[in-house]
């Protein structure tokens, strides 16, 4: 095969998004909508066969990024899938549809690019892109949410991202010292032990402030929730899953870079504060507010931090499985809470109730990722958060587990009440003869907590394989 | 030289810090274009001529005239004249960004890295600082997509300051998406005016928990 596959690639999306805003019907978006994800695969597979080969001079795989290209394509297809049958329940105009499309392609291409950039200035750039791609995502319904939504949120990012761009300029402060003019993670973990501290501490805490509003971490975390809320919940779905997965994949590879140098033990410190942090404001929201989208959205808030809480305890292979989970998890619950807001056509829990009489199908779907969320076996989210305190207890910040478990604890308090409610509780408003669910629209839900289950528990040997691979340090 | 250049580019922010009509505030970030395209081209005149007209481009089109530009056209588009009610005084301001320009300054003696040049790297803190002290002070989106532009040249002095030249593809990439932002940010300030008939940050609490 061809080794500018990727390059090819990013080509073939951009003429597929093209064609979409010119073809409107609908038979022909389903169709290039199809074309793309093969598209994706065809890459996900040539990526897979050339493992770690640098490909157009700043572009390779590594297992890590074959492991959320896989997941990319698995939410975005699903994602693609459901903003279609939301497009088609509330009647929007083929133009809408089309623009959507083309930004929901668009969008998908440029976190491919996150994953697969060996230069840091590369990653920077294709985040920044996919901000902007989004942008059009979260504009969906153009209302006075939206707007708001979209507003903050490209404002916020395009702050932070400048921010981080200060940092990889600190880095490369750093890095031209020594003489060395390449920013490509191999190059900086290579010289990085040489390199003055003091600038790699600079660079890494404007690196982490910036990506963290990518990541949908603390400090900047707002904008991502007010992202969440006024997009459609598949859009929702792919930021609480693929986009977080590129926030955390440029964290983590920056702090990979630097993992061999002095700076480490401190880095690590700086993780778990920023870890600590997202899901103690987690917990204090989703205990307070009634608003489904906004405590997924938060929820999504607290496994970031947990994530981020792995690596600093150095469970790496935790934090990574940990985010894909997660990935597939929330973007089933979002998925379903377009269901959810079909049926009462409000976003408050106290509107809602008796789920489970409504809508069996879907109240099976709340249930599991109740359980995903919360990490309750049978949950593979159990095993990495367990991975996460074993990691936590035997470091130097055992501290960090005992108000985390407390924080943890609140969380599942809160959430298991909400959902409770929404199950059982009496439904107080007029329930809206909304579309009867197909089984076909929930079985994609089941089919992403099963998965939640299979990688946790059943997993294959060879995945695990993979995933060791893929969090190595490789000095 | 050079030096006049950075001077100016620091009484620029000086400036701005007491400017109370918007458009002179879009002037004032033109000329901070041109000041731009003039240290850069005294500074990289050595580098290849495509990575040059590249920087010159940004600079000088982008920076100095089609951002700019495409602000007033927004600024007349809704109506825009004055910064209303600036929740800071001018002369709070003013002393504001003194101390931020004297911190910059400070800051780049401690540090004290060979490579380093300390005329850039105090102009281009003072300008990101600003910058956020703008986006924190004033309440108009209009003036918090301008101070994002004063941060956004902060750090192109500060790339200047580092002289690390990044790859070709990547530079093309990074000035694509700064200006994709800065037209999306233009645009959505129109959007934001139609929607909510105000362009005022605290107005725009429709998302709340």
């Amino acid at each position: 095969m061809n080794l500018s596959m990727p390059l090819a690639f990013f080509a073939g999306s951009v003429c597929i998004a093209g064609v979409m805003m010119i073809a409107r019907r609908r038979i022909l978006q389903a169709l290039l909508l199809v074309a793309y994800f093969s598209l994706l695969g065809a890459l996900l597979t040539h990526e897979f066969t050339f493992l770690d080969v640098v490909e157009a001079e700043y572009l390779k795989a590594d297992p890590l990024a074959v492991l959320f290209l896989g997941v990319l394509a698995i939410v975005g297809s699903l994602a693609a899938y459901y903003g279609m049958a939301y497009a088609k329940h509330r009647g929007d105009n083929d133009r809408q549809v089309a623009t959507h499309n083309a930004a929901l392609v668009l969008f998908l291409t440029m976190v491919v690019g996150v994953y697969i950039s060996r230069h840091i200035g590369l990653v920077w750039a294709f985040l920044e892109a996919s901000t902007l791609t989004s942008a059009i995502l979260i504009y969906y319904n153009r209302n006075k949410h939206s707007v708001e939504a979209t507003w903050k949120y490209v404002f916020v990012c395009s702050i932070g991202i400048a921010i981080a761009f200060a940092g990889i300029l600190f880095l490369s402060i750093a890095s031209e010292a020594r003489e060395v003019h390449d920013l490509s993670f191999e190059a900086i973990r290579i010289t990085a032990p040489t390199m003055n501290a003091g600038w790699l501490k600079f660079a890494f805490l404007f690196m982490v402030t910036g990506f963290s509003v990518k990541m949908g971490v603390a400090p900047l975390f707002n904008v991502d929730i007010d992202a969440k809320d006024g997009a459609p919940s598949h859009v929702a779905a792919l930021l609480s899953s693929v986009l977080m997965i590129a926030g955390f994949m440029a964290i983590f590879r920056v702090y990979m870079a630097l993992a061999g140098t002095s700076i480490l033990p401190w880095m690590n410190s700086v993780l778990i504060i920023v870890g600590l942090m997202s899901v103690f404001f987690a917990a204090i929201y989703i205990s307070k507010i009634k608003n489904v989208k906004r405590i997924l959205a938060y929820s999504s808030l607290e496994h970031a931090g947990i994530v981020l809480i792995a690596v600093g305890s150095g469970a790496w292979f935790a934090a990574v499985l940990h985010v894909i989970l997660h990935a597939f998890a929330k973007s089933s619950l979002f998925f379903q809470y377009a269901h959810f807001f079909r049926l009462y056509q409000t976003k408050n829990v106290h509107s809602a109730g008796d789920y489970i009489k409504h809508h069996p199908a879907g109240a099976g779907v709340l249930i599991l990722g109740l359980l995903a969320i919360t990490a309750v076996p049978p949950m593979g989210t159990f095993i990495t958060e367990l991975f996460m305190f074993k990691a936590l207890f035997s470091g130097p910040h055992a501290w960090v587990a005992f108000p985390l478990f407390l924080l943890i604890t609140i969380i599942l308090w809160g959430l298991t009440k909400n959902v409770l409610s929404i199950l059982y509780r009496p439904a107080p408003s007029v329930i809206h003869p909304a579309a009867p669910f197909t089984v076909m629209e929930t079985i994609p839900q089941y089919a992403l907590l099963l998965a939640v289950v299979y990688l946790g528990f059943f997993a294959p040997p060879a995945f695990v394989q993979f995933v060791q691979s893929a969090v190595t340090f490789h000095p | 030289m050079v030096t006049i250049l950075i001077i100016l580019f620091v009484v620029t922010l000086v400036y701005v810090s007491m400017v109370d009509r918007l458009a002179t505030f879009v002037t004032i970030l033109g000329i901070q274009g041109v000041l731009l395209f003039g240290i850069a081209y005294m500074e990289l005149r050595d580098v290849d001529a495509l990575n040059l007209s590249f920087i010159l481009a940004e600079t000088l089109v982008f920076k100095g005239i089609v951002i700019p530009l495409f602000l007033h056209r927004t600024l007349r588009r809704n109506k825009l004249v004055k910064e209303a009610e600036p929740t800071v005084t001018h002369f709070t301001s003013l002393l504001f960004v003194t101390a931020i320009i004297l911190v910059s300054f400070l800051l780049a003696y401690t540090v004290h890295e060979e490579h380093l040049r300390i005329g850039y790297f105090t102009a281009s803190l003072s300008a990101l600082f600003t910058g956020l002290f703008i986006i924190m002070a004033r309440t108009k989106i209009i003036t918090h997509v301008m101070g994002y532009l004063l941060l956004e040249n902060g750090i192109f002095l500060l790339s200047l300051a580092v002289g690390n030249e990044m790859p070709l593809a990547v530079n093309t990439a990074i000035l694509l998406d700064l200006l994709t932002s800065v037209l999306l940010l233009a645009f959505l300030v129109d959007k934001v005016g139609e929607s909510f008939q105000t362009v005022d940050a605290s107005e725009l609490n429709e998302l709340n928990d």
